[in-house]
This record gives structure tokens, sequence and C-alpha cells, in this order.
């Protein structure tokens, strides 16, 4: 059975993340790792879209944004 | 969420920085901070400690979100810039290096000890009181000295951006963080090199 995904999902911009782990500090869902100490990747199947990552996320490269937006 | 030990490091941060207070001969433990980072990223490729074992990082969010002392606004573009962090870095790194030069002054004897922190590389804090002379060669204890210094230096300006901008707003332009990101970009990248040119060896022998 397919589970029904959020409404919402984060997304970091990998040219601009320092890959400092602090998303992964606040993520309800560990929806997010840091590749190969380079960038954070959102698992957008965990993702729930809550924002707490974006919020802390010292240099705001996270954004959260509508899944049927994106299509 | 499930805790680990190292979720609790931030108590670490805090006693390190007492333990300093009383006795500067504890600021040799801060070298870990700076080794472990470098190992991780030269054998693991990757970021561990700053993800998960920093503990000045756990301290700036208890503080930042938990006593709600950070007002959580944007970080400055230009501090996160590539030519502020590599620039700071450099910055860094220099009086470091300055630093560890005192060290071999004083330990050859063109220099007297100097039992003093400074702070921001400019202002002179008397700290005598935390070291009595004898215990340990001279310039052991002075680059406790000025360890003590470069971390308190470092831990006042990362509550500073915690307090104006975001907690973690350090973290935008954290020397050993732009360090060990530049090393495992660079070891990802030779990784990938190899693995395509042995991809196209592989296909010419076939």
């Amino acid at each position: 059975m397919e589970r029904k995904l959020s409404p919402r999902c984060a997304a970091v911009d990998s040219r601009v993340c320092v890959s400092c782990g602090t998303c992964l500090m606040v993520c309800p869902r560990q929806a997010l790792s840091v590749v190969h100490g380079c960038y954070a990747l959102v698992d957008s199947q965990r993702c729930i879209g809550c924002s707490k990552c974006a919020k802390v996320c010292p240099v705001g490269c996270i954004s959260v944004f509508r899944r049927e937006a994106a299509g | 969420m499930k805790k680990h030990w190292y979720d609790y490091l931030w108590i670490w941060s805090i006693l390190y920085f007492s333990l300093g207070f009383f006795n500067i001969l504890f600021a040799w433990l801060g070298m870990l901070d700076f080794f472990l980072p470098l190992l991780f990223a030269i054998f693991g490729g990757n970021k561990f400690f700053c993800n998960h074992m920093c503990g000045r990082g756990q301290l700036y969010m208890k503080l930042g979100t938990r006593l709600k002392w950070s007002r959580n606004r944007p970080t400055p573009r230009w501090m996160y810039s590539t030519w502020f962090r590599y620039g700071f870095l450099v910055f860094f790194m220099a009086m470091f290096g300055n630093m560890v030069f005192q060290t071999y002054l004083v330990g050859a004897g063109a220099a007297s000890l100097r039992q003093a922190v400074q702070l921001f590389w400019s202002f002179r804090l008397p700290w005598h009181w935390a070291y009595s002379a004898g215990g340990v060669p001279d310039w052991v204890a002075q680059y406790s000295f000025g360890f003590y210094s470069l971390m308190l230096t470092s831990l006042l300006i990362g509550l500073v951006l915690m307090a104006l901008f975001k907690p973690r707003s350090w973290c935008a332009f954290c020397p050993m963080g732009t360090m060990t990101q530049g090393m495992c970009k660079a070891r990802l990248h030779i990784k990938e090199k190899l693995s395509s040119a042995s991809q196209v060896e592989a296909g010419k022998t076939e």
C-alpha cells in the first residue's frame, strides 16, 4: 500500500549548504542526512514539511515547498 | 528521538571553559576539537564531528532555542559567502600559526611566558591565577594560554552571532567546518575521478 505523503516537503540548496548538520538535530523524522560531508540531503519520502530545519539553518539554504506545485 | 551519548557534549563545552578558568593546562584538551574533525574528514570523508559531536554547536542550540537567547534572524549573506569563509579560515590559521610561533619562542628561551588570555587577538586579560609556575615547561603553559585564548575568542564570537542571528550562525564560517567540508569535497572529487578513470579503463579492456 502506498503511504500518503505530506503536502509539503523541504529541499536543500546544496551549493550554499555548509554541511553543519544543524538540520539533523531538529528533524523529527530523521529525514535529513549529510552526503559525504559535502551537503545536506532531504529524503522526500520521510519529510513531513514541518519547516523545523529551515528555521534553524544558519545559512538559510533550506526551503519548504508544496509537492503539488513542484509537480 | 533516540538520544546518544554525543548529544550531551554541550556539557563538555561548558566544562572545558570552566576547567580552563581554574587551571589553564586543561586548554590542551581542546586539541580534541581540532584533531577529531580532521580525522573524520580525512579517514571517513564525513563531517560526523560537526554534525553530531560539536559541543559548542550543541550549546548554541540549547541557549538559542531552549532558552530563546537568539533573535533567530537570517545570517547576513556575506558571512557564508565562499570568499569570507575561506578568508576567515586563512586568518584563523595565521593566528594559530602565530600562537605556535610564540610557543616556540618561549620554548627556545627567546621570550618569557605571558600568563594572560588574549581576547579577539587584541585585548589582554589577566589569567595568572590559572597557572602556578614550575609545574610544567614554560612552553606547555604558553601554548595553553594561547590555545585557550583562541577557543574563548571563537566561543564569544559565536555567542554574539547566536544572539543576533540564528543559534548556530557561527557554523556558517567556522574555520574547522570550512576546512573539513573542503576536505570532504576534495576527497569526493578525487574518488569520482578515480572511479570514472577505472570505468574508462574497464571499457577499453572489454
